[in-house]
């Protein structure tokens, strides 16, 4: 029986004129979306390659020896997320405390607020937006529309228990929502498989895994909620005009309220205070006094940041009711885009300068000559071995296990109340 | 008997007068049906909590950063070398920001001419979640209202047709073009009520709080009266779109599908997608072609002051001994301790001048091609009605990026004014001196270390120019936003033919 209604539920979706649209918008939409991302991904990799030439090539100024460069994530064309918000170098020598990454061209670029007012269109957005809400078009008639065609009735006089209606209804329902989703997948490892720069590794290939999956978990809350909320309701008007209010709360209202709102709870301190602390600080600028100086200057610079990730993860937290905000974040965290990911690299790079300058005050005790073959040594090693090392995908696992559980619980929690709703549903 | 009949049918409201009073009796009843319904309830409690939220979010931002702005402004008075200039704090920011956190908030000007963000030459970052966007009340009716707007109309033809009622109203002898006017009108006016109501709501707030009323000179109530006609135009929009796509389908479900990712497309992707494109089609060096090209003017030997002097064969000059040394030390020293010849100082000033200005017409082509690309996303973004609304809205409020230009180009003014008051009232050399060497630098020349000090001219704190930022006057804001205002017209008039069309062919048998 089960069988027969999933066949049912999924050939009906099929054959109705929302499934076509949304898949046609579908389409079009991944077309046009991750060909942009491509081509602006391959433009910022080029530019990455060619800046690591130069300085290896000795181009630049003297200590531009010591640059360190962010490539651009290769999974960013599916997850965006703070890729382009972050700049994609620092210097790392001496007289430039690495405080965070700035532009190519320094602190001084206009550039990194430019475009800044124009977020990002991906893969992520696809779903995120366009499918959630083909989820919701998909289910909010799944109970209510049929006690409104009158063929719920009929359907419960033969002997179908309804929580196994509910389950047929639930499965074929997904089904044809996973369509256009494997669809916009297919498409966009297609495209990208198109460009001779980016190559996916066999990690990345499991990492893309996982946003599939999780897209495909994601838009299973949704289909629930909606299913939920179509047995809540006598009619299937009100059901979608319901669902999509929640919808847009959800994924619109909650993001930008509870960024606001954790601004309010934890402030910044204002620019004027972070510049009495630096000058506070005492600056001096020889030998080991500046590397005194520096280290006071890093330590506030990184108070100042850190105040500033517990406001963005506050505000997570506020929002993390929200299906979305859930579902954006655990797909940066599979696309190392997130801001975790940037303050690993950061911490790094902390660590790293911490054991450069003791080996630094190490070498002012040196004779002259003991001291620049040192350096020289230490610049050689720099350019063969430094490497800020990615997380593996276990430790993205791990940091995304808690969201996971979330999105599990979203599904459960819906279909549980669906459940319990339908059963005292009168038909 | 044929006038008496054509008396009745005049009293009973048929021929001329018929029409006007059934477009009245249509609109009254799509208000009451609007104005009962669940979504108008909605709309009212998240139009309500949105504009007292901006309100309150406001107080609290505007009061800090005009703290700030007065502080840096007092702080900053002195004439120096290099001069800050800062960015009051936008007043209409409640009803369009533009992004403001993200536009520089001072800006440094070096002698040389290069007019840089920040006051240290970098602002600091802003750190936001990606798709982050800030409540004001433009986004208030960009999102929200557009949204009810849909919702509002979706059903409007499709959804009578549906439940058959289509067919009888059309029974009546009313034209359709009536039909269609009277269901625009109510479905405005229903919008138009909590839109004034939350305007209402917001103002009092920043009047409780701040006192905005005493703040608001004359021309920023024009201002807002402007964004509120622009609103009132943009939400007109989508109501005609609702009303369009309605009488395109035959069923409402599919109308609102339609209606949905019509609204997505607009809202999200057209105006978000234009800033990778415009990036990656630009015609413009990339960032780090421009680094390389910072450098190589920073290295070049022609503003290498040792080389440059060595290449002319300066020679220093003996030193003067200061009369204080002690006699002893003036004998052992004579003859030994050398200084800088005027021909030397004369060529390191003309090296550095040239320096200056090329780092000048180097910061100016960079920034010009951020421009370009800048506008070129925008004018892509263009394609959507809700980014040329943005955009008027930023013209008409004056703020977001028509404001960045208009400050870097006072900041622009003001360095001329101020070059002239050294020159006129100081009576000095203006000299475009390049961004670093402010300390005396050393040179080797025959061995001998020399060192060349830039003379610091003297200032006097009178007369000195003060900083304006320019504003423009609300004609020129009026007139710049013209285009764009055009564009939102036109928007609605194609948008209303088209569905006027469909209506009209409309087969209105459920």
């Amino acid at each position: 029986m089960l069988t027969v209604i999933i066949r049912k539920e999924f050939l009906d979706q099929l054959m109705s004129a929302k499934f076509a649209i949304l898949t046609i918008l579908c389409i079009l939409l991944v077309l046009i979306t991750f060909f942009t991302s491509k081509m602006d991904y391959e433009r910022r990799l080029a530019e990455c390659q060619k800046a690591i030439q130069d300085r290896n090539d000795k181009k630049g100024l003297p200590s531009d020896i010591y640059k360190v460069f962010r490539k651009p994530e290769i999974l960013g064309i599916f997850s965006q997320g703070y890729d382009r918000k972050f700049g994609n170098t620092l210097d790392f020598g001496l007289g430039d405390a690495p405080l965070r990454l700035v532009s190519y061209m320094g602190k001084d670029s206009l550039q990194s607020q430019s475009l800044s007012g124009f977020s990002s269109v991906d893969f992520e957005f696809l779903v995120r937006i366009i499918l959630s809400l083909s989820a919701i078009f998909l289910a909010y008639d799944v109970i209510s529309g049929e006690r409104e065609a009158g063929t719920l009735r009929l359907t419960l006089s033969n002997s179908v228990k309804r929580s196994t209606l509910l389950l047929g209804k639930f499965l074929g329902g997904l089904l044809s929502l996973l369509i256009p989703l494997i669809l916009i997948y297919l498409l966009s490892l297609l495209i990208a498989s198109f460009s001779p720069l980016i190559d996916f590794q066999s990690a990345e290939y499991s990492r893309v895994g996982f946003i599939f999956l999780l897209s495909a978990l994601y838009l299973t809350s949704f289909f629930t909620l909606g299913m939920f909320l179509s047995t809540l309701t006598k009619r299937s008007k009100v059901t979608l005009l319901i669902s999509l209010l929640i919808w847009v709360f959800l994924l619109f209202i909650v993001p930008n309220a509870s960024f606001e709102i954790a601004q309010k709870i934890k402030p910044a301190p204002s620019s004027e205070m972070i510049e009495k602390q630096v000058e506070a600080a005492g600056f001096s600028a020889t030998g080991k006094d500046w590397i005194k100086y520096e280290r006071k200057v890093n330590e506030i610079e990184r108070r100042l940041n850190e105040r500033i990730y517990q406001q963005i993860e506050l505000s997570r937290w506020l929002s993390s009711f929200s299906p979305a905000v859930v579902y954006s974040h655990t797909t940066q965290i599979f696309a190392r885009t997130d801001l975790s990911s940037y303050r690993r690299f950061m911490k790094f790079i902390y660590a790293e300068r911490d054991i450069y300058d003791n080996n630094l005050l190490e070498r002012f005790r040196l004779p002259e000559k003991e001291r620049t073959k040192r350096e020289y040594e230490y610049q050689k090693q720099f350019k063969e071995s430094f490497q800020v090392p990615r997380e593996s995908i276990e430790e993205s696992l791990n940091n995304a296990l808690p969201d996971i559980c979330l999105l599990f619980l979203f599904s459960f929690l819906f279909y549980f109340l669906a459940y319990f709703f339908f059963l005292k549903h009168e038909v | 008997m044929k006038s008496e009949e054509t008396r009745f049918l005049r009293e009973n409201g048929f021929f001329n007068g018929r029409s006007k009073t059934m477009t009245k009796e249509i609109i009254r009843r799509e208000l009451f049906e609007h104005l009962t319904s669940f979504k108008f309830a909605v709309l009212m409690i998240l139009a309500l909590a949105l504009f007292l939220m901006n309100g309150i979010n406001f107080v609290g931002k505007y009061s800090k950063s005009f703290t700030e702005y007065s502080k840096n402004v007092e702080e900053h008075r002195h004439p120096d070398y290099i001069v800050s200039v800062y960015r009051k704090p936008n007043l209409l920011g409640f009803c369009v920001d533009g992004g403001e956190d993200f536009q520089p908030k001072t800006l440094r000007i070096e002698l040389s001419g290069v007019i840089l963000p920040g006051k240290f030459g970098g602002e600091e970052p802003v750190l936001t979640p990606p798709n982050f966007e800030k409540i004001d009340w433009m986004l208030i009716v960009k999102a929200l209202f557009s949204l009810f707007a849909i919702l509002l109309t979706y059903d409007a033809i499709s959804g009578e047709k549906e439940q058959g009622t289509l067919a009888l109203v059309c029974s009546n002898s009313i034209s359709r073009f009536s039909i269609l006017f009277g269901k625009y009108l109510a479905a405005l006016i229903t919008l138009l009520i909590p839109f004034f109501i939350g305007i209402s709501l917001g103002l009092l707030t920043l009047e409780g709080q701040l006192g905005i009323f005493s703040l608001f000179s004359g021309e920023s109530f024009a201002r807002v009266f402007l964004f509120i006609v622009l609103s009132i135009i943009f939400i007109s929009f989508f109501i005609l779109l609702g009303l369009s796509v309605s009488s395109l389908t035959k069923r409402s479900s599919i109308s609102l599908l339609l209606l949905f990712f019509i609204w997505v497309m607009l809202l999200f992707v057209i105006p978000n997608l234009s800033g990778i494109i415009a990036d990656s089609i630009a015609e413009t060096p990339s960032e780090h072609e421009f680094a390389i090209r910072e450098i190589t003017v920073f290295l070049s030997d022609d503003y290498d002051v040792e080389k440059q002097i060595k290449k002319k064969g300066l020679k220093p000059v003996v030193a003067e001994l200061p009369s204080w040394l002690p006699p002893e030390a003036t004998k052992a020293m004579s003859g030994q301790v050398y200084q800088a010849s005027q021909e030397m100082i004369d060529e390191a000033l003309k090296v550095w001048d040239e320096q200056g200005l090329q780092f000048a017409s180097f910061y100016n082509e960079y920034r010009n091609a951020i421009l370009t690309k800048q506008k070129l996303a925008r004018n892509i973004a263009r394609i959507s009605p809700s980014a040329v609304f943005q955009f008027a809205g930023e013209k008409t409020t004056h703020c977001g990026f028509p404001r960045e230009l208009s400050f870097f180009a006072s900041a622009k003014d003001y360095y001329n004014e101020y070059v002239q008051y050294i020159s006129d009232e100081v009576g000095e050399r203006i000299i475009h001196y390049p961004r670093l060497p402010l300390r005396p630098i050393i040179v080797n020349i025959e061995g001998k270390e020399i060192s060349i000090q830039i003379p610091f001219p003297k200032f006097s704190e009178k007369n000195i120019p003060q900083f304006s930022e320019k504003k423009p006057s609300i004609e020129e804001s009026l007139y710049a936003s013209l285009s764009d205002i055009a564009l939102l017209f036109l928007w609605n008039v194609m948008v209303f033919f088209i569905g006027f069309i469909a209506f009209i062919r409309y087969d209105v048998r459920a």
